[in-house]
């Protein structure tokens, strides 16, 4: 029908319109005859049902209307892949995310574009705003959100994707039904992700996940952790979380596996979300003679943390993943009291690094188009998501879901963080060497800058203890 | 510079007054006058899907599932007397339910959506059962909070997926049967609710909210009735919730989110408390405006709450009462 | 077990610094500013970005705040409230409204090209640096600091609304308010007062303590409903009823985080408000209007 052109707003206006004058005609219709009585003041003037409100009303549909039609309108020029990007724009790691992508769709629409067949055509971003990460949010409207993309946008693909892990998982389902190619590429980490799609393959063969998931990660900080007994003889951990669900199933994982390890977890501490003030914390550390601080922790308020052990020269060495720690400000904002800790940036290319010859030209394209370095998860996953999508398209040689499917799954890029491949569940394989997998990222604050220490192949500097901790 | 004074005066209609009562049948003119909005609103709904692409179709869904807490709350709040202003309680218990069942024991959803809407409207009146000796203000807040707190609890017990959630329930079979199953159960609710307040039932709901010593000393008991309104009202509800967790076949925590209470709210006040249609109306112009307004990212709420202010601030008996006005009676302006 | 006394104590009075002007606006004079979260934020946001951006020295910044907050608690009365004065439900929804404007429209300024308050750099520097013992546990003078203008505002605010002029008009108009009128009270007058008044206390809570912490806007939420909670639980207009109120959630969630596990803190402090208005919907010292709450 002609009218689904339209974009529904328009629609709406002149529906709006159409409804509110039919009203008018049939009342004043209706109303044709004065009362008799009220002759004596004049003939009565028929009102149509008022002005203000509907005329408020219509104003209203018809700003947004052509707000829609304009939105419509920009899609006509040249002839662009067209990619959707769901992207919780109020998070920190979804405007990395969202800087990643438009990075690398810049960069790729300047050589030329993708070659689909024998044509080549440009990337066009769809970004919505999911706002995934804000409380008060259902996960129905973000579900709603990506349908915008599919049904409306009627984009190619999907990349970026919810992060929130209830959302996430909810798109796995919504993806299957309308059978369309989704890279999960900015943040989701819940290793639920991979054990659903190992559940049912084929239905769930259209999504992907490029970012990382928190199984890995977890391996790594043991390793990390294991080079660390190796070269300074420390055996014993105090472990500090966010009282959130995901921190506590993470650290009893990281606990079990540490104790196996060799580890003696000589204390605990979980404290409420927005705590403010860990100094008991930091004190039962010390107490327990602890020589590694391991810490799960993502409000911005851990930087008190860092300030206290800091000022209170607490002998054990923070690790783990700190998310304000990640963000390059975290020097400054804590006057250079976040000095030797360590955190997890998630992906190899955050910082300077010679694992691959890309992961420098990365770092500094993104520092001239952003005027900032790359903050953390995020950046480069999504970065790498084009890249990955130009790549699978050139071999498929269309956009048919299928084809584009069976490309995915042979795809063998270097990139930023090293190899990238996916292993039979769709996920991108993490691992020490960039030759045939994807490196993770530790880095620790040394003299103002993050240097990365961990994994080997892409490390730049050695791990420092504190002058109150050396013996 | 004349020091005429002019006055609005609001007479009623003709027609409207020859409807009243008996003559309403008098000939087809009074009986159009009177069918005429109600047909609108029945033809306009249910003539709408088609018209719309496929995305228009979902977004008339998530507006319909808003709409059935906000009859919920015009009901309770203007017909009952309870100002109940946990509408997540409602969504969050039935989506809750009709999941558990889909999910743990594997009905499918022609079965999970009615029981869900049962099972979750006696929880939903056990839980605001304690909370009806209290009135006006501090109902409202304690039912707010109820929502918070059924998350928390939720997550500190660990109870069907905590912060996951469940995904992967069995959703309904067609896009148009989605629509118009929503749309149906709307319409009924608002025609059997209209019809409800007319009755013996709503009589006594009505006195109970204008006084409710009054009805108390009639040897009616207060609290029975005030049950049965709940339950009347979480029925509605939960069949939104019942309904969403199979439309995206999930069940999670933000199935409590806050949006779930303040949108209808919202929606009840736009459209107009007290007149059943207004806060479906309302609904329905929130959720597309709100959708409408996507494009402006971090904007979006804010405009949206610059709509709500608007609303209350100029018009505070909303759009729905406006209409009526102007549809029962005309204006004019006359000297003084 | 010190820790868990000393800190509780502690959270208590920033849960009562928190209220304490909600409670003068909505509990002494009836008028609900549900916008108190975001003004809190609003000013610790202006304090913080007048120290970055412009410069200013920080005492200075924070009286430009506390004056900043006190407009807007004016232009909130003059444009939204005095129009519905006399409807709690339209009140109540109109001032949320107002709130989730200010909020909401703090997310879309950013620094680094960020938009929102993403980064640690919102942080409000302490007035105090440095930390003393106190039985043994250690505290940061900042927190003294809050405890010690928590202490010295309750008495000041309850000598106002007792024996000043001002004070007792307040009370007066949220009594009765014909009764007011006709002895001279100006209505519309008293509530932009309490509303500026509260705004004012507002701002100073945020200035206080906000340095403990980061700036952000899910702040905002958990204070309005912090002060809600302390409000109601304690008895609307009774300040002897908020200050007991805040020293029992305080101690309630300190106190349940210690032996439950910090899990349970929301748990227990959304169910002691629950309890509370079940038992006494009054409030635990309220006395007004018993027979009006309950069937």
């Amino acid at each position: 029908m002609g009218l689904c052109r339209l974009p529904d707003t328009v629609f709406v206006t002149l529906a709006t319109f159409v409804l509110f004058s039919f009203f008018g005609f049939f009342t004043a219709m209706i109303a044709g005859r004065t009362p008799a009585g009220l002759r004596r003041h004049g003939r009565p003037r028929d009102s149509s049902p008022g002005t203000v409100v509907p005329g408020l009303l219509a104003g209203t549909w018809i700003l947004l209307g052509g707000l829609g039609f304009l939105q419509a309108d920009a899609a006509q020029n040249g002839d662009p892949i067209r990619v959707g990007a769901p992207i919780p724009r109020a998070s920190n790691y979804g405007q990395n995310g969202e800087r990643g992508m438009i990075l690398a769709v810049e960069e790729i629409n300047e050589s030329g574009g993708v070659k689909v067949g024998d044509r080549r055509r440009p990337f066009r971003l769809e970004i919505i705003d999911t706002r995934d990460e804000e409380p008060g949010v259902p996960t129905s409207e973000v579900l709603l959100a990506i349908e915008k993309l599919i049904l409306r946008s009627k984009v190619d693909l999907v990349a970026g994707g919810p992060c929130m892990s209830e959302c996430g998982m909810a798109a796995l389902d919504l993806f299957a039904r309308y059978r369309k190619l989704d890279l999960v590429s900015i943040g989701c980490y819940t290793p639920s992700w991979d054990e659903k799609v190992s559940r049912d393959r084929h239905k769930y063969r259209f999504s992907f996940r490029e970012s990382g998931s928190v199984r890995w990660y977890v391996r790594e900080a043991l390793d990390l952790l294991r080079r660390m007994k190796e070269r300074f003889g420390f055996e014993t951990l105090f472990v500090s979380i966010d009282d959130s669900l995901m921190c506590r199933r993470a650290s009893e994982i990281v606990e079990t596996l540490a104790i196996k390890d060799g580890w003696k977890i000589v204390g605990k501490d979980v404290h409420p979300i927005a705590s403010t003030d860990y100094s008991a914390a930091l004190t039962e550390c010390r107490k327990s003679g602890a020589q590694i601080l391991f810490l799960w922790a993502y409000s911005p308020e851990t930087s008190i943390l860092m300030k206290q052990w800091a000022t209170m020269e607490v002998p054990a060495l923070p690790v783990g993943f700190i998310g304000a720690a990640e963000d390059p400000g975290f020097w400054e904002a804590t006057d250079g009291q976040c000095a030797y800790s360590i955190v997890t940036l998630s992906e190899t290319g955050n910082v300077p690094t010679r694992a691959t010859p890309k992961a420098m030209e990365f770092h500094h394209a993104f520092r001239r188009r952003w005027n900032v370095p790359p903050r953390s998860t995020g950046c480069v996953s999504a970065y790498e998501a084009m890249y990955v999508l130009k790549d699978a398209i050139e071999r498929a040689g269309s956009l048919k879901e299928e084809a584009l499917i069976s490309a995915l799954e042979k795809t063998w890029l270097e990139a930023v963080r090293g190899t990238i491949r996916f292993d039979e569940n769709h996920q991108v394989v993490y691992g020490y060497d960039p030759r045939t997998s994807v490196l993770g990222c530790w880095v620790q604050w040394q003299d103002g800058e993050r240097v990365q220490v961990f994994p080997d192949a892409a490390a730049m500097g050695e791990i420092r203890l504190p002058p109150w901790m050396k013996r | 510079m004349s020091t005429r004074k002019l006055r609005k005066r609001r007479v009623d209609r003709g027609i409207h007054v020859r409807t009243r009562g008996l003559y309403a049948l008098s000939s087809y003119r009074e009986m159009a006058y009177l069918l005429a909005p109600r047909l609108f609103l029945l033809v306009g709904l249910l003539g709408l899907p088609p018209a719309l692409d496929l995305y228009g179709q979902r977004v008339l869904c998530a507006a319909a599932v808003f709409a059935m807490p906000a009859l919920a709350f015009d009901f309770l709040a203007e017909y009952v007397g309870l100002v109940c202003l946990g509408g997540a309680l409602f969504i969050g218990f039935g989506g809750y339910a009709a999941g558990f069942l889909n999910a743990r024991l594997g009905l499918s959803p022609v079965l999970t959506i009615p029981l869900g809407t049962l099972a979750g409207a006696c929880l939903s009146t056990l839980v605001i059962l304690p909370c009806l000796r209290l009135r006006g203000v501090y109902f409202a807040m304690v039912t707010f909070m109820i929502p918070l707190f059924a998350r928390h609890v939720i997550v500190a017990l660990g109870l069907l997926g905590s912060t996951e959630g469940i995904t992967g329930l069995d959703t309904l079979p067609d896009p148009l049967i989605e629509i118009y199953v929503i749309l149906a159960a709307v319409l009924a609710s608002l025609f059997a609710l209209r019809r409800l307040v007319n009755e013996d039932l709503g009589l006594i709901l009505r006195g109970i909210k204008e006084n409710d010593q009054a009805v108390a000393a009639s040897g009616i008991s207060i609290l029975r009735y005030r049950v049965l309104a709940v339950f009347i009202a979480s029925c509605i509800g939960c069949f939104a919730g019942a309904y969403l967790a199979h439309l995206y076949g999930w069940l999670g925590l933000s199935l409590f989110a806050m949006d779930f209470s303040i949108l209808p709210i919202a929606a009840a006040v736009m459209g107009g408390t007290g007149t059943l249609a207004g806060p479906v109306v309302g609904a329905f112009l929130l959720t597309s405006l709100s959708e409408a307004l996507r494009g402006f990212g971090q904007l979006r709420v804010v405009l949206y709450c610059l709509v709500l202010l608007a609303f209350i601030l100029y018009k505070p008996e909303g759009l729905l009462k406006v209409l009526e006005r102007k549809y029962q009676q005309f204006e004019r302006r006359e000297e003084v | 077990m010190e820790s868990v006394l000393v800190y509780g104590t502690i959270n208590s009075i920033i849960f009562a610094l928190n209220a304490i002007g909600f409670s003068l606006v909505y509990g002494v004079s009836r008028v609900p500013n549900f916008a108190h979260g975001s003004i809190y934020v609003l000013a610790g946001f202006v304090a913080w970005s007048l120290v970055n951006d412009l410069g200013l020295p920080y005492p200075l910044a924070v009286a430009i705040a506390l004056a900043f907050s006190a407009v807007i608690g004016w232009g909130i009365h003059r444009l939204v409230l005095r129009r519905l004065r006399g409807l709690p439900t339209s009140e109540i929804i109109a001032s949320f409204a107002v709130g989730l404007i200010i909020l909401e429209g703090l997310r879309l300024q950013g620094i680094g090209g960020f938009k929102g308050f993403i980064g640690p750099n919102y942080v409000l520097k302490p007035f105090v640096d440095g930390k003393i013992e106190v039985l043994g546990v250690f505290v940061d003078s900042q927190r003294l600091l809050v405890v010690g203008v928590g202490l010295v505002l309750a008495p000041v605010l309850w000598a106002f609304t007792h024996h000043t002029r001002l004070g007792l008009s307040l009370r007066a108009v949220a009594q009765d308010e014909q009764a007011a009128m006709m002895l001279g009270v100006h209505s519309d007058r008293s509530a932009l007062i309490a509303m500026v008044l509260g705004s004012a206390l507002a701002g100073l809570a945020a200035v206080l303590v906000l340095p403990l912490g980061n700036v952000t806007c899910e702040v905002g939420y958990q204070v309005l409903i912090y002060a809600l909670a302390v409000c109601i639980v304690g008895g609307l207009g009774n300040w002897a009823g908020t200050v007991l109120a805040s020293f029992l959630l305080g101690f309630a969630m300190k106190v349940s985080t210690h032996w439950f596990g910090a899990v349970w803190e929301s748990v227990v402090l959304v169910g002691t408000i629950i309890l509370v208005l079940l038992v006494k919907p009054s409030g635990l010292l309220g006395k007004q209007k018993e027979l009006e709450e309950r069937v």
